[in-house]
């Protein structure tokens, strides 16, 4: 699920870079620091705008500058019970591998309607109910997440297709 | 899917079960009391006037379950006392966890990685078999993976299919990052523009050690042939990849040999997900079941659990030095001397002759000893790989050692760029060229088939006439049609019975093929291949000589075992059980070889031989590899055979004597001790000895090697531990030696009886032997040889035994000859040594 946070990142900025633009040094320096980023409950997907740059502070020792920025983002927070679209990027006999945008899915066979079989033989690899379902690598499906775990920086999901109205996106 | 649950082993034994809180079929949740019990202990208890006394505690605790289910039988009843830890119940899990995703359970979702006071052990643990290809984050449990297998098998059966685990590196390609190919490849004038036209290459991106050789092209050159071989092969089998190489480059060669994904889709597997940076297991890929697997490798010791299933492939070594560049993290080849015809090449100019054999052995060194164009001493070979073995086995995965290899692969691939080994090589040889033009410049072989001269006006480096991939389709096929007939054979068989009975003409195929019958009757390739390889070498005894260095236990070595494993028996010594001597081109003059001319039967062939057959799966002709053996051997073999040696210099007894005799050539099959070719080499270092053939000793002098000789004397050295005892006799050995002398005969008896007469020939009684025929010598150095044939710590122990013994018999020669003075001096060295030893 989606939500706008405000939250508040520390920018260091080098002493050569002191001087009159360097708000926007600041910004875009947050923006390649935290955009896209997990923090191991949500990915940062895009900041918004600043709210605030706290004035800078010489670090003593390094001279390095400290702001404290505060800012709008949208945030994206996988949920248990989600529905997301994917895209495959690996297909095995235990089940297959998807991305939802940041977060690497995997769904298992015993996700998978019984129907739907892998088929070894085909190339590339697919799981195919030998109908309108295949599933190979680059297929756009849908899942329902039905476990996330987040580690530091990265977070992992099961997903599962075997509902209704999941599995392959057709026509897209 | 029912799961027995036990007490545990940290409650306080004995309880009293109080109460059971679940009954059969109720569902319980992880971490809900489904047990109360009760347990007495003894407490000091106090008062506060400082009385202090024991009191019986009754304590109830609850028993929380730690995992989720449904509850399906109790084993206890309440009131029950239970002395010690045993299953109490048996649950029915709602989830077995038995494919798990980074730490997530794939079915139920669940984190396996939570760890709370109530779970027995880590969830993470039900699933732990890596098998997917190109996955380290999915794991398996062993009851998913063998399903998963059968399935596999099954199909596989189905399709009349095996499975066919391929390397890349010198096996089916050979990759070389030197930017001289590319200028090459460029320019229509150079040398070896033609054959490059098929190289292929491509740039590599990826995180790997690199630094300079970042972003530098990789130049691909597939085994001639490859495409049809592959076409052809994976008919039969369904084909995996296994590389050493990164992900990124085993992708890249997938793209080039395989561009549609046909051959090999998904099923690649490189060094990033092995899991292991020195050896490859099948495991990896087949955790159950190996039954249906072969492997085609250029390299057997990194398969060491599943050399049974392996092909060795002769490698592939197109771009001629480099060896494998993704080799540095696996430990070092085994190498044999090369065949190189030395004498061919112009006397004149003997370092290039020698810088030439040096490149030859560099295949597998790589770039290092390509830069070096020194002559390599075989004895610092061995020293250096003997040392690294060390490193290797101390290592393990040492994270330090993980370093050091990526460091060194780094300069490697660095060296090759800085270094264009083969611009030097080709330039090299175009100088060669130049200066003998019309003499016929014979090359090396490479690629163990007979060199076919090329019609080229100029010599090039780089050729293309491998045809190994020929025969190694035969051999698949061959493997894949006995499999399947004895897997047909086995069904009939196991069909048998009533069936068989009813309808003979559809017993065969129908019923059981759909349903791939039973799996236990599948034959296993490991049995299948061993048992069509012996047939090779089947009845042929090999000795080998020249082929191993010095310190290596021949039945140990790569080429024994691989001759080993085509049927063939590998002795130690020469005798007249032996067919075949297998002798190093370099060194046809050993003693083994001089042994081997007199007896006619044996063929002396060169090595080429051993691999050719090796490699053809068949008994070669031995014509075209026999050793030419030079004549004095051959001459003063076929005298010795008739005249009998008139006197005996060694002063053995009457008695060692006779039981010489009598056990004639009869000699013990496997001495584990090479303690023999020590002794042996030893006399290599005389010259021939026969004053009854009319030659006089200095002319045979004449035509003795002595570079050989010192190599030898270095090697020897080398190998001893420098004991001030083991180099000064060493010396006297030589000197003593080099009188000429007759007799050789007598003394090889000798030294054979010592190891024939005892018949476990054991290396410790074959020392007890050699130390009582040292002992009957009337000499003052009894206490010395039973003081240095006691048993030496250490793997070395043989080697070193040998050794003195030869030492020993050095000194009791000369103090024979030269009189005392020598004598005590040794004596005096030795006794300072004892000395030194026993403080």
């Amino acid at each position: 699920m989606f939500f706008v946070l405000n939250l508040t990142h520390q920018v260091t900025l080098h002493p050569s870079y002191f001087g009159r633009s360097m708000h926007e040094l600041v910004t875009g320096k947050l923006l390649k620091d935290v955009e896209g980023t997990c923090t191991g409950r949500y990915f940062i997907i895009t900041i918004m705008d600043t709210v605030n740059i706290s004035e800078g502070r010489v670090l003593p020792g390094s001279g390095l500058a400290e702001f404290n920025v505060s800012y709008r983002a949208v945030v994206w927070r996988p949920f248990k019970g989600e529905t997301v679209d994917a895209i495959v990027t690996s297909v095995n006999q235990v089940g297959f591998f998807a991305d939802a945008g940041p977060l690497p899915l995997f769904v298992s066979s015993h996700l998978i309607p019984p129907d739907i079989k892998f088929d070894p033989n085909a190339t590339p690899p697919q799981f195919t109910n030998n109908e309108d379902s295949v599933i190979e690598i680059g297929t756009h499906v849908r899942v329902k997440l039905i476990g996330t775990r987040a580690e530091v920086g990265s977070m992992y999901a099961i997903a599962s297709i075997k509902e209704d109205y999941l599995g392959c996106l057709q026509g897209s | 899917m029912g799961k027995q649950l036990d007490l545990g082993h940290h409650l306080r034994y004995p309880i009293t079960v109080s109460k059971l809180l679940k009954a059969p079929g109720d569902s319980i949740k992880k971490q809900e009391p489904i047990l109360q019990y009760k347990f007495t202990t003894v407490r000091e208890v106090g008062d506060p006037f400082g009385e202090q006394w024991k009191e019986k505690q009754v304590t109830f605790a609850d028993w929380d379950s730690p995992s989720d289910g449904t509850m399906r039988k109790w084993k206890i009843q309440e009131g029950m006392v239970i002395e010690k830890n045993m299953m109490f119940a048996e649950i029915e899990e709602d989830c077995p966890h038995s494919i798990q995703f980074a730490g997530l359970c794939g079915i139920c979702g669940k984190d396996m990685t939570e760890m709370s006071w109530a779970s027995a052990k880590n969830d993470t643990d039900r699933a732990k078999i890596n098998m997917i290809h190109d996955q380290t984050a999915l794991t398996v449990s062993q009851d998913e993976a063998s399903k998963a297998e059968e399935e596999l098998q099954r199909r596989l059966l189905r399709d009349r299919k095996l499975s066919l685990v391929v390397d890349l590196d010198q096996t089916i390609i050979h990759a070389c990052i030197e930017p001289t190919i590319g200028e090459w490849q460029a320019d229509p004038s150079a040398g070896n523009y033609e054959v490059l036209q098929q190289v292929k290459s491509f740039q590599l991106n990826d995180d790997g050690p690199r630094g300079l050789a970042n972003g530098c092209n990789y130049y691909i050159k597939m085994r001639p042939g490859l495409k049809e071989f592959l076409n052809k092969v994976s008919e039969m089998y369904e084909l995996h990849v296994y590389t050493m190489g990164t992900r990124a480059y085993a992708l890249n060669i997938a793209k080039i040999v395989d561009p549609d994904k046909r051959l090999f889709g998904d099923r690649i597997i490189s060094r990033d997900e092995n899991g292991n940076m020195t050896a490859k297991s099948l495991a990896r890929l087949f955790p159950v079941d190996t039954k249906m697997v072969v492997i085609i490798d250029d390299r057997a010791d990194v398969w060491p659990k599943n050399r049974m299933n392996l092909i060795k492939v002769h490698p592939y070594d197109f771009f001629v030095g480099i060896g494998d560049i993704n080799s540095t993290y696996l430990p070092k080849r085994e190498e044999l001397p090369k065949d190189v015809e030395i004498p061919k090449l112009k006397p004149s100019k003997p370092i290039e002759a020698a810088a030439v054999t040096s490149e030859g052995k560099t295949d597998g060194i790589g770039a290092t000893r390509v830069s070096s164009k020194t002559p390599i001493a075989p004895t610092e070979g061995a020293k250096v790989s003997a040392l690294e073995e060390l490193v290797r086995m101390g290592g393990g995965d040492d994270q330090a050692l993980r370093l050091e290899q990526a460091a060194e692969q780094e300069n490697l691939l660095e060296k090759q760029i800085k270094e264009r080994p083969l611009l030097h090589m080709q330039e090299q040889l175009d100088k060669e060229e130049d200066e003998a033009d019309d003499e016929e410049a014979k090359e090396e072989v490479k690629n163990g088939e007979t060199v076919t001269e090329h019609p080229h006006h100029k010599h090039n480096l780089l050729k293309d006439d491998d045809i190994e991939l020929m025969y190694l389709e035969k051999h698949l096929t061959q493997i894949h049609k006995s499999f399947y007939e004895q897997y047909d054979g086995a069904l009939v068989n196991a069909q048998g019975g009533r069936i068989a009975q009813l309808k003979p003409s559809h017993s065969r195929k129908v019923p059981i093929k759909e349903k791939a019958g039973d799996l236990s009757i599948v034959p296993d390739v490991a049995e299948v291949m061993p048992r069509i390889k012996t047939r090779t070498l089947e009845g042929c005894v090999i000795v080998m000589s020249g082929l191993v260095p010095l310190g290596v236990d021949i039945m140990r070595s790569e080429i024994a075992l691989q001759a080993m494993s085509f049927g063939a028996v590998i002795h130690y010594k020469v005798s007249s059980k032996v067919t075949h001597l297998v002798a190093s081109t370099s060194r046809t003059r050993t003693t083994k070889v001089k042994q081997a001319a007199r007896r006619e039967k044996i063929k002396i062939v060169s090595q080429q031989w051993l691999l050719n057959s090796m490699s053809k799966w068949k008994k070669e002709d031995e014509g075209p590899y026999l050793v030419h053996v030079s004549e004095s051997d051959r001459k003063r073999a076929a005298g010795e055979e008739g005249s009998s040696p008139p006197s005996d210099m060694n002063e053995t007894d009457d008695s060692s004597d006779d039981e010489s005799a009598s056990s004639g050539g009869e000699e013990t099959d496997s001495i584990p001790s090479n303690s023999q070719d020590m002794s042996l080499e030893l006399d290599d270092l005389a010259p021939s000895e026969d004053y009854d053939e009319g030659q006089s000793p200095v002319e045979q002098m004449n035509n003795f090697d002595w570079n050989l000789a010192d190599a030898e004397l270095e090697a020897f050295m080398d190998e001893s531990d420098s004991e001030a005892s083991d180099t000064a006799s060493e010396i006297s050995t030589n000197s003593g030696d080099r009188t000429p002398r007759s007799g050789e005969k007598r003394k090889y008896n000798d030294r054979e009886e010592s190891v024939d007469s005892d018949g476990d020939s054991d290396a410790e009684s074959t020392l007890a032997k050699k130390q009582r025929v040292a002992n009957k010598r009337s000499t003052g150095l009894k206490s010395l040889t039973s003081e240095q044939s006691l048993p030496t710590p250490g793997p070395t122990n043989d080697g070193e035994g040998g050794e003195d013994d030869g030492a020993s018999k050095g000194i009791q020669e000369d103090d024979e000859d030269d009189g005392f003075d020598l004598e005590r001096e040794l004596m005096e060295q030795l006794e300072n040594a004892d000395s030194d030893g026993g403080g």
